[in-house]
């Protein structure tokens, strides 16, 4: 599989609340994730998993640790150099799908290309047609999210996290709340993804969804109890 | 109730922000109401008071001489509440070296016992010994004089002044304030009048009458007929209007203040709207699950609706008593213009109590809807909010070559479709009350700069008697400076008041001036809006006569086509009314020189000159060398002003109305900021989660400021749109008002840039301000915490 795609090394991170009082959801966490590869990040609610995510996505910052992803040493980034790496190098995938409700889906993934501007203006449009047919979703490009089924929204959030063609797509809980079918075209998607050679991180308390990873990184209470290799 | 209770203060402290600013909102609406209410409330009643203490003379009769017997006989007349006698004898007082202003000096009978036209002591000696003067005290900054100064006073036919000791100031309520006609008052004893070589005799019959023009009326008709029969001669008679001489300018001037209120007040509540609205949209959630466990819709709006009512009740207390303080101060800048004095600045409680109840239930009553709309929410809906959604088919026909981004922000500005309503009117509103305000303001003083622009003298000269044409102009030519003299004809005149309310014909309501341009020099100043001008070559058998509207409102019977008398001293001459004309200046009224000719009885004789000055001429240095040219040849001018102190005089005239109209603006400019500011603060903060979703997209901290601030930018353009449109018939409105109840005239519609400039960079800075710093702080923010808002 190669060198990493993701390192982490003693990292921790500490919330604060306003009175001072403190809470380390993670403690001196260490993995690597290689290119290419998909991994799981498992355990139950309040285990760390979310934050763990957002310190990959580059959405939060450790408390102490080194964390490397696509070659960058997040911590030495500054804000902006942080968002511009995040936009060029990382598709992130929200629980509750977080498409703009003022935009239609095409629109949705027209923004994230204009932000970032990696793909030249004139090949936006293609590439916007060529994910929706990926997903599936082209005759819903030009309505509202609000006009789609849950399944259907996820799947342009998908579409969404793959215009810029990141290196690292991060998903979480992808399927929490979604259908059994619609759930399953997303976890098809995934694969699909990782035929192409794209990292997959994917946050879930979902054994199953888990389960298709290559491998399963377990949380508990901050900590990280389980390193192992799917079985599936 | 009591957990309900809880609950609302809960919410009050959760949201304690947007109560603050929902609160703000309420307590401004107050204060403009109520100190606009309050002010009317204090001067409508201390105006009456002033007026009614001074006892005003219903009729003035003029006569030779007015001893005790004969107001021993007129006092027992039937409708007869008070006699006195008075005596006014225009002169001229130096107020500064060779520098001559007109002092209207009035011999009183008897200080101690003043039964009609009641001047009140100030300060100094009452009464005040021989040879000394009480000043009026609106005078002094125009006289230059405080107790202890020595006036020194010209008086008619004698060629030095005479030194009159000032032993203190006295109030005349029935006098419009000295230092705004550029004139001075003087109150003496009749020994005082004869130290001055006048004589002691009085020869103003003063008489206070039952109310009513009709009793007035009955006892002039008594009187007259009295005097009559012993002998004496009847000079003039006066029914006066028994109104304070600016009452028009002060109807006009609160009226306005109500509207503008009103206005605030409307504007208040929509904020409140506005906000409140916003607060219940972060409750949602909390109402499904209130209903979830049992609340029922009424409960829930009790809820809050107390939580409104905490607030807006509060406020409206507060702001009230702000309001009564600001009522207080303007009714005490609003007394000084209208010469009133020591008056009772307590405004009534009922009217407190009225205002409060409108500034609490007026934002009430708006916050209604939202209330119903959110205790109304479907349970399942409310518990699965996801925050403000979006289901309406794009428009982006016309949107296609725009930036995604710039798509994003004019539909985010359109999202909330009443907030984006509420917030462009409430912010519009306040535009356009700022841009009505400024608007009339410039036609305010556009049309006195233009009334004075157009006359091509630079200083008038007005004489207590006409003079030769011809010995005036050539006098007047001869002084350093002036380029032509023009005489005009002017006397000071009075019309009968018409056949059907007295039988003798001989009565007026009051004297004014007559005056009549030179055939050729056009009256440029005055409009005709009624009738026409009459020409010389007109064949003709009655003098004719065109009117100022100002006239006209004091004298609804000069209407065009109406007859009626001209009275001068013991001359009457018949006049029809063929015009009338619109200017600003006091009630006057106009004739040929022929027909001046005819109602004075002489030829060749002026009232008044007009001089043309070589440019660069100082009009004030001309004026002191007139003056001394004049008093030289036995002259006695009764008007002497540059076209400088003109503009002056004119624009203090209006000053009541300018204040008010900036101090709407500048309510305006609080009121309308504020709304726009928290409407957009609120609206960017309702969108953290937005833009977490964008910051986790790549977008740059650059990007988002512009997103929000176009997105501010599209209300505050759009509500600039509104305001201009609304200030259109704002500022007529409010001009029309100004214009024809207070001044008479009708102001042209003026379109004020400086407004329009200072509306647009206030606009745009608070929209700067209101969305950088929510964006700013949710720029700053990891996108965690922006995404895990609610």
């Amino acid at each position: 599989m190669g060198s990493s795609a993701i390192s982490f090394e003693q990292v921790s991170h500490v919330y604060r609340g306003r009175q001072g009082l403190a809470f380390e959801a993670l403690r001196s966490v260490t993995f690597d994730v290689p290119v290419g590869g998909s991994t799981a990040i498992w355990g139950r609610s309040g285990s760390g998993k979310s934050t763990l995510l957002n310190l990959v996505a580059g959405l939060d910052r450790a408390t102490s640790g080194t964390v490397r992803v696509a070659g960058e040493e997040l911590g030495a980034l500054s804000e902006t150099a942080l968002t511009q790496w995040r936009g060029r190098n990382v598709g992130i995938v929200f629980q509750f799908f977080q498409l703009l409700p003022t935009l239609t889906v095409r629109e949705n993934l027209l923004l994230p290309m204009e932000f970032v501007n990696a793909v030249p203006k004139s090949e936006r449009h293609d590439r916007v047609d060529q994910l929706l047919d990926v997903v599936q979703i082209r005759d819903q490009g030009d309505k509202l999210p609000a006009h789609l089924s849950g399944g259907q929204q996820q799947r342009a959030a998908v579409a969404r996290a793959l215009v810029n063609q990141p290196e690292i797509v991060i998903a979480d809980e992808p399927t929490g709340n979604l259908d059994a079918s619609s759930a399953q075209a997303v976890l098809e998607l995934f694969g699909a993804l990782r035929a192409q050679g794209v990292t997959l991180v994917v946050v879930t308390h979902d054994e199953q969804v888990a389960a298709r990873a290559d491998r399963i990184l377990e949380l508990r209470d901050g900590q990280l109890v389980d390193m192992r290799e799917s079985t599936s | 109730m009591r957990m309900s209770v809880a609950k609302a203060m809960a919410d009050l402290r959760a949201q304690g922000a947007k109560a603050a600013l929902l609160w703000l909102a309420i307590a401004i609406g107050a204060l403009a109401v109520m100190a606009a209410f309050g002010a009317r409330a204090v001067l409508e009643r201390e105006v009456a008071r002033s007026f009614d203490e001074s006892r005003p003379a219903a009729v003035v009769v003029w006569t030779d001489d007015v001893d005790a017997a004969l107001m021993k006989r007129v006092s027992m007349m039937p409708g007869v509440e008070g006699v006195d006698a008075r005596r006014l004898v225009r002169t001229r007082v130096e107020v500064a070296d060779k520098t001559w202003r007109s002092l209207l000096l009035y011999g009183v009978r008897d200080f101690a016992d003043i039964r009609v036209s009641r001047v009140h002591s100030v300060d100094g000696a009452w009464p005040p010994p021989p040879g000394s003067a009480l000043v009026e005290r609106s005078a002094v900054s125009v006289l230059a004089k405080q107790t202890g100064g020595t006036l020194s006073v010209r008086i008619p036919g004698a060629q030095e002044p005479q030194a009159l000791a000032v032993a203190g100031l006295a109030h005349d309520p029935a006098q419009a304030p000295g230092w705004q006609d550029n004139l001075g008052y003087a109150y003496v004893t009749p020994a005082t009048l004869g130290q001055l070589g006048l004589g002691t005799q009085l020869d103003q019959l003063q008489v206070d009458t039952a109310a009513g023009r009709t009793a007035a009326q009955a006892v002039a008709t008594r009187v007259q007929r009295l005097l009559a029969d012993a002998g004496r001669p009847v000079l003039r008679v006066e029914i006066s209007p028994r109104k304070h001489p600016h009452a028009d300018h002060m109807r006009a001037m609160l009226l306005l203040l109500r509207v503008l209120a009103a206005l605030s007040l409307l504007l208040s509540a929509l904020l409140a709207a506005n906000l409140f609205g916003s607060m219940l949209a972060r409750q949602t959630r909390e109402v499904g699950v209130m209903k979830a466990i049992g609340g029922s819709p009424a409960r829930i709006a009790r809820i809050f609706l107390l939580l409104a009512a905490t607030v807006s009740g509060s406020a409206a207390i507060v702001g009230a008593l702000g309001g009564v303080m600001v009522a207080k101060r303007f009714a005490r800048f609003a007394g000084e213009q209208l010469n009133l004095y020591d008056i009772a600045l307590s405004v009534p409680s009922d009217v407190v109590a009225l205002v409060w109840l409108a500034a609490t239930f007026v934002p009430l009553a708006a916050t209604l809807w939202p209330i119903v709309r959110a205790s109304r929410v479907n349970v399942r809906e409310a518990i699965r909010d996801p925050g403000i959604q979006w289901d309406r088919a794009p428009r982006t026909a016309g949107l296609r070559r725009l930036s995604v981004s710039l798509r994003l922000s004019l539909r985010n500005s359109l999202r909330r479709r009443g907030r984006f309503v509420l917030t462009v009117v409430s912010f519009a509103l306040g535009g356009a009350m700022l841009m009505a305000a400024a608007n009339v303001h410039r036609s305010l003083v556009g049309a006195v700069d233009e009334s004075v622009e157009q006359r091509a003298d630079g200083l008038e000269v007005r004489f207590l008697r006409p003079a030769s044409t011809t010995e005036l102009v050539a006098a007047a030519q001869k002084v350093d400076g002036v380029q032509r003299a023009i005489p005009w004809g002017a006397v000071l005149a009075g019309f009968s008041l018409p056949q059907e309310a007295t039988a003798d014909g001989r009565t007026v309501a009051g004297r004014y001036g007559l005056l009549a341009p030179p055939n050729g020099e056009r009256h440029a100043s005055a409009t005709v809006v009624q009738g026409r001008w009459p020409s010389k070559d007109e064949g003709h058998y009655a003098v004719r006569i065109v009117v100022n509207r100002q006239l006209l409102a004091l004298e609804p019977h000069l209407r065009v086509g109406a007859k009626t008398t001209l009275l001068l001293g013991q001359r009457s001459t018949s006049a029809t009314v063929v015009g009338v004309v619109e200017e600003i200046a006091p009630a006057s009224a106009y004739v040929t020189p022929e027909d001046m000719a005819r109602v004075i009885g002489q030829t060749q004789v002026s009232g008044a000159v007009r001089l043309v000055l070589h440019e660069g001429v100082s009009a004030a240095s001309v004026a002191t060398e007139l003056e001394a040219v004049l008093a030289e040849r036995g002259w006695f001018p009764v008007y002497l002003m540059t076209k400088e102190e003109l503009r002056a005089a004119m624009v203090d005239h209006f000053m009541i109305l300018l204040v008010v109209l900036l101090a709407l603006a500048a309510a305006a400019i609080l009121v309308g900021v504020l709304g726009l500011s928290t409407t957009m603060s609120i609206n960017v903060m309702s969108r953290r989660r937005e833009i977490g979703v964008s910051k986790a997209m790549g977008a740059s901290a650059g990007q988002l400021r512009r997103l929000i601030l176009t997105e501010g930018a599209v209300t505050t353009a759009v509500s600039l749109l509104v305001a201009l449109l609304l200030s259109v018939p704002l500022s007529a409105f409010v001009g029309y008002v100004a214009g024809s109840h207070g001044l008479h005239v009708t102001l042209p519609y003026t379109t004020s840039p400086e407004a329009i400039v200072v509306w647009v960079l206030l606009a745009s800075l608070n929209t700067v301000l209101a969305c950088l710093g929510p964006a700013e702080d949710a720029v700053r923010r990891p996108v965690r915490e922006l995404i895990a808002y609610e």
